[in-house]
């Protein structure tokens, strides 16, 4: 029950976060509300601000029903398994359904844009400043982002010199992470300029704002990434202190990144409170839903979300829809993959002794130790304390890597409710944790072991 | 200045830039030394191919219009003094003169158009 509240409570904030992100597309910045671009006249007209209202009060209820949802869900009396499954199926809706009402008011405010004769431009204009593009904005250097690698390269370092080099590799991958936010931020920081309406000044200070949020940004990421390689470290000798800085860190993360777009929406939304009365750029028709872009002109793969600091992609080109057929595959495989937790879940494991080797076995994994191999054989009554360096950790089984305090590094696959286990120290100082889910397997194996010994 | 390119025009897009790059010129919405954005820039704002916004680039070089440099890439150029309309120029004034005379304005009111707009290009 705990393990399930933790999971729960791991993504419950994704109503919050998508409750407050479309109903803050309410608010008219750079002169676009819910994706759709009107004039001035058009943030006074009643039948506009009605439909807002409208929206606002739907997405509500969707929200709250979501919320009612992951209550029950979390109350279900069902296995850790189907709960996980149900879990991600939960997350797959908090991504889509409140989306629904949000293409809903798209399309009535686009048909109120229509009767009323706002449209400006078409899918086939593009409209850019030249004095802002012509404009060097400052840069970061690459040596911004060595400070961070240092600090996430600390704990790799402490284990390549213990001897530890796969572990070392495991935490490298931080490192390289924070190699790729520096390439992530050159390549987004060449992103188009703004262009609101024909107020030079205004575009350049909203270009400005944007590409200082996207230093921000990265560097702040980077950053968290290299105190997030501590928290790891940290979680493989001392658990549940390691759990609570990578707690921490993550709640950092997702707060120093809630505040940048909301800053940056809040800037967008005050600097061009008093565009859209006379010339304004209208780029409606190349957003599809006001959600996906589509222009079949523009030869970039990744563009500017319209408010925010977000970017997304041109479906005009095909990387695009093979990158969101990936995202897309990947959101609906989430269920199966719980799924798949419930069929290990269920899979005892399962220890054979046979004439050549001691074989643990659990669902598809398999460990096998040549006898030829086998040093020595201890039985165990109690399972040593250890945390998992990589592997499988449930109720039913811990299988794959971990290391304890008092043995060191061992390859485990048992079942944790049913003892004895099998402690066997290979001739080359390996060490393997073996059991069984079947109660008195193991005596009778270590038995059959000894006399084969 | 805020430029804007209309892909469904019969005009070529490089043609649409370098004709209002001149126009911007002309109504002092850009000003002598004034930086263009580079080549790769402005392509990365229209999301237009690199090769188009050079053929503009070199057409407004070739006219006079910017001079280039390594450090600081286009510059807008003062035209100083007077110069005579090109054969391209005379020619496109003919096309256009012809026009209007076949949609049966008057030679007056032609000239009335014309000081219009030259004027109303001055006040920009």
């Amino acid at each position: 029950m705990i393990a399930r509240i933790i999971l729960w409570i791991s993504v419950i904030w994704l109503v919050p976060i998508m409750y407050f992100m479309l109903k803050n597309e309410t608010k008219f910045k750079k002169n676009i509300a819910v994706g759709v671009t009107l004039p001035y006249d058009g943030r006074i007209d009643p039948e506009v601000l009605s439909r807002l209202d409208q929206f606002k009060r739907e997405l509500r209820w969707v929200c709250l029903g979501l919320l009612v949802l992951a209550a029950v869900n979390i109350a279900l009396p069902v296995g850790f398994g189907a709960s996980l499954t149900l879990f991600l199926i939960w997350v797959d809706l908090c991504i889509v359904l409140p989306y629904v009402p949000y293409i809903q008011c798209n399309w009535d405010l686009k048909q109120i844009k229509a009767e009323r004769g706002w449209k400006r431009q078409t899918a086939q204009n593009v409209a850019i400043v030249l004095s802002v593009a012509a404009r060097a904005f400052p840069e970061l250097s690459l040596l911004h982002f060595v400070p961070p690698s240092l600090i996430s390269m600390i704990p790799t370092v402490y284990e390549f010199v213990r001897g530890e080099v796969f572990t070392g590799v495991v935490l490298l991958i931080d490192t390289a992470c924070i190699a790729l936010f520096y390439v992530l931020y050159r390549w987004a920081f060449r992103r188009k300029a703004e262009v609101v309406d024909e107020n030079t000044d205004l575009n350049a200070a909203l270009t400005r704002l944007r590409r200082q949020a996207w230093r921000r940004c990265w560097l702040w990421a980077s950053w968290l990434m290299g105190f997030l390689n501590i928290g790891v470290w940290l979680s493989l000798y001392r658990g549940w202190l390691g759990i609570i800085v990578l707690a921490l860190l993550t709640v950092a993360l997702v707060a120093v990144m809630f505040h940048l777009e909301f800053s940056m929406r809040r800037a967008q939304e005050r600097l061009t409170q008093d565009s859209g009365r006379s010339f304004y750029v209208d780029e409606d028709d190349k957003w599809l839903y006001g959600i996906f872009y589509y222009d079949p002109n523009d030869s970039r793969m990744i563009v500017n979300a319209r408010v925010g600091i977000n970017t997304t992609v041109n479906l005009a080109k095909k990387g695009s829809w093979m990158l969101l057929g990936a995202v897309a595959v990947l959101l609906l495989m989430l269920p199966l993959m719980g799924v798949r937790l419930m069929q290990e879940e269920h899979s005892p494991v399962t220890l054979e002794l046979t004439d050549t080797a001691l074989m643990a076995s659990h669902s598809h994994s398999a460990y096998a130790v040549q006898l030829d191999e086998i040093g020595e054989i201890e039985l165990l009554a109690e399972l040593p304390s250890m945390t998992r360096t990589m592997g499988t950790a449930m109720e039913s089984v811990l299988k794959g890597r971990y290391r304890s305090g008092e043995l060191g590094n061992l390859n485990a696959c048992l079942d944790p409710r049913t003892g004895p286990y099998l402690l066997i120290r290979t001739v080359d100082g390996t060490l393997y944790l073996f059991g069984d889910s079947q109660e008195g397997k193991i005596q009778t194996i270590y038995q059959k072991w000894e006399r084969v010994r | 200045m805020l430029m804007h390119l209309d892909f469904e025009s019969e005009t070529p897009i490089y043609q649409q830039i370098r004709n209002q790059i001149v126009m911007g010129i002309a109504d002092g919405r850009l000003n002598s030394g004034e930086r263009l954005p580079t080549i790769r820039a402005l392509a990365e704002e229209t999301g237009i191919n690199m090769m188009t916004v050079s053929k503009a680039y070199q057409m407004l070089k070739q006219e006079g219009y910017i001079r280039t440099d390594r450090r600081s890439g286009a510059v807008v150029c003062a035209r100083e003094g007077r110069s005579e309309p090109t054969p391209e120029t005379l020619e496109g004034l003919r096309l256009r003169l012809s026009e209007l005379r076949l949609a049966g304005m008057s030679r007056d009111e032609v000239l009335a158009l014309c000081a219009r707009l030259y004027d109303e290009e001055g006040r920009a």
